[in-house]
């Protein structure tokens, strides 16, 4: 993540506003008070993302946008790379492969003359990532707990390895100029256009999770991620979704690698780097992994903080995914979206404010679930 | 059931029922038929050829103490544990080598001694998994389970509604699993796998670990399934011999990985290999040699 160096390229700005994808991730949570249902939900989901856009563009101008224009495909990244950690219940450091990788897919396609591009290219970035993650899945399917951390590890490591030294997608120094392309007779060229651009396909991709979540497949991978074996004895083919879910969670990634792409217009090896995996992982547990919205709340709040605090000093931003990830296992195994939960327990008769998650976040993950 | 008969049974070791072939145990309405399993932990053989068949509508109860090879018997059954030789045949197809998924859908449903559950699931969502998998939908990623399967399971029989009134737990649908009592959690598992109409229950254990208010109320909803699903053939294992001798058509009691005898409950129960296990021998008799009492 680079805030500082995209807002110096473009046209710079002060950034200090309270982030509203933040507030707008978080509202559509609450509609199981207010008796909307799901469509009410998704409503609600688009509406916040819609009005923090509007906010932002006509109020705060070229300063938060900027931010903004991070959070965006963090939003959809760490979303998509929680169908890994939350929803089956892996600890994957290895997302990187799959962020980057539609980073760098969408960088070469940039110039290339495809039909719908602007829509196009994102889902074969997607497609590309789904496609990388299959061959992890056949190594690392079997694998549990901190070995499938340690194997997702040292695959995207590798990548990262071959990329810094591979000519044809710039080496070291990557690729530059990645813009995207115009909406059939909409120039996306403005970054207002842009900013309408990422946050309809963040929209798009949350409401579609929201629907996979409630489904027979998100159910199931909810409950292999309880207990992979009373899941098989149910009759859950539990490789063969691990699979698919790895994939869906892998093409979710990669479009919102092609979305920072062309957010940052320049693709680097860096974006391999396995921080950048620990980076989305602590996102979804910020925010709260076992939720839909709780790792775009936790990107919001995240690259926030980093932006208000930390924008001058990358080893200072890296203390904070430490930081973030300690304060997490030690007083909020439930990410932020508990803490309402925690409120409400409180107050009833008899309640304590305990967390209503298992405090053994770290033994939980890296253990990964029962088998 | 084979080797027993319903006034007697047959007593010896594992190579009584090792030398049972399965032309001799193989009969009308078998539903499931366990040929010669052998399985070794290192040097200790936790099942030694153990041949076994279940007929439709039968329950077989599998008696045994601690370390007798019960539940390593179970997890071969189930596909958990690949044996070391021998074969599983469900419905005539050979499952051996089948995931226990695919045993699932040959139809095999399992209950834990401690119950595994989803914790974090509700109960109708625990439900529902079990209902979508059997119907093959596990896949399905468009469509909510709170309308669509709902409707689905109910048009074909397999509401989750009833599933939950017939095991107690009609109030608790919305009740996350984790926050159940171990008695209830026992219920969910139950529930879980009759939602998906097995033609097997394998059940281990059902009444450890709960109260005995709580083991009466699990007997008669296992006296409930017999006559609400009689086609359902179940084995059980227990250490509770009361259980086998309000439900089971037969027992097998097993010894160091063996089948050491067969019969009818009356049979087993009376049987002094059972009174010598259970009690010692030095609780019969001494001039007759015969039980001192009932166990």
């Amino acid at each position: 993540m680079r805030t500082s160096s995209l807002r110096r390229r473009l046209s710079g700005g002060s950034g200090d506003t309270a982030p509203p994808g933040g507030l707008a991730a978080g509202a559509g949570w609450l509609t199981g008070r207010w008796g909307l249902g799901h469509a009410g939900g998704d409503a609600i989901v688009a509406a916040v993302l819609v009005l923090a856009n509007l906010v932002i563009v006509i109020w705060f101008g070229s300063g938060f946008i900027f931010v903004w224009l991070l959070m965006l495909p963090y939003i959809m990244a760490a979303s998509g790379t929680n169908i890994t950690v939350g929803w089956t219940g892996r600890l994957s450091f290895g997302h990187a492969l799959f962020f980057a990788g539609g980073a760098y897919v969408a960088a070469k396609l940039a110039t290339g003359h495809i039909f719908a591009g602007a829509v196009v290219i994102p889902l074969i970035c997607g497609v590309v990532a789904a496609a990388l993650s299959v061959p992890l899945s056949l190594i690392a399917h079997k694998r549990r707990g901190v070995y499938f951390s340690i194997l997702t590890l040292i695959v995207a490591q590798i990548v990262y390895s071959v990329v810094q030294n591979w000519s044809y997608v710039g080496g070291g120094s990557g690729l530059a100029n990645v813009y995207v392309q115009n909406l059939g007779p909409i120039s996306l060229a403005s970054t207002d256009a842009f900013a309408w651009y990422a946050v309809i396909w963040t929209i798009v991709i949350l409401v579609v999770l929201r629907a996979v979540y409630r489904s027979p497949f998100g159910l199931s991978c909810r409950a292999v991620r309880e207990d992979g074996l009373r899941a098989e004895t149910l009759g859950v083919p539990t490789s063969r979704l691990f699979t698919v879910s790895l994939a869906l969670s892998a093409f979710i990634t990669g479009l919102a690698g092609a979305i920072l792409a062309y957010s940052e217009t320049t693709v680097s090896p860096t974006q391999f780097y396995w921080t950048v995996s620990g980076t989305l992982v602590v996102m979804c547990l910020l925010g709260g992994r076992f939720s839909v919205l709780g790792p775009a709340i936790g990107a919001c709040v995240y690259i926030f903080i980093q932006d208000q605090l930390f924008q001058n000093s990358a080893s200072a931003a890296d203390a904070l995914v430490g930081g973030t990830f300690l304060l997490i296992v030690l007083v909020l195994p439930g990410g932020l979206v508990s803490i309402g939960e925690r409120i409400r327990n409180a107050r009833a008769p008899g309640g304590s404010a305990a967390d209503p998650d298992p405090p053994d976040v770290l033994r939980e993950l890296l253990a990964g679930g029962k088998r | 059931m084979s080797g027993g008969t319903a006034g007697g049974g047959t007593a010896g070791g594992g190579t009584t029922s090792g030398s049972i072939t399965s032309g001799d145990i193989t009969g009308p309405g078998t539903v499931m038929e366990v040929r010669k399993v052998r399985k070794a932990f290192g040097s200790v053989q936790a099942v030694a050829e153990v041949s076994m068949t279940v007929a439709a509508g039968q329950v077989v109860g599998l008696l045994g103490p601690n370390g007798a090879g019960k539940s390593t018997l179970f997890g071969i059954m189930a596909g958990e544990l690949p044996p070391d030789s021998g074969s599983i045949l469900v419905g005539g197809h050979n499952v051996t080598s089948w995931d226990p998924w695919k045993r699932r859908r040959a139809g095999i449903g399992r209950t834990f001694q401690v119950p595994r559950t989803f914790e974090r699931l509700t109960v109708s969502d625990h439900i529902a998994v079990a209902v979508a998998a059997d119907l093959g939908n596990t896949f399905c990623g468009w469509r909510s389970v709170d309308r669509w399967l709902t409707r689905r399971a109910l048009a074909k029989d397999r509401g989750i509604i009833p599933v939950l009134e017939m095991t107690g737990l009609a109030d608790l649908g919305s009740r996350v699993v984790g926050s159940l009592s171990f008695g209830e959690r026992k219920r969910v598992e139950i529930a879980a796998v009759l939602a998906q109409r097995p033609g097997i229950l394998l059940m281990d254990e059902p009444t450890a670990g709960i109260s005995a208010a709580e083991a009466v109320g699990l007997v008669e909803l296992l006296e409930a399934i017999r006559t609400e699903r009689p086609e359902l053939a179940i084995v059980l294992t227990s250490h509770d011999m009361d259980v086998f001798f309000r439900l089971a058509d037969e027992v097998l009691l097993m010894l160091r990985g063996s089948i050491a005898l067969r019969g009818a409950p009356d049979y087993v129960r009376t049987h002094e290999t059972t009174i010598d296990t259970y009690l010692g021998s030095g609780t019969r008799d001494r001039r007759t040699g015969k039980p001192d009492g009932d166990v």
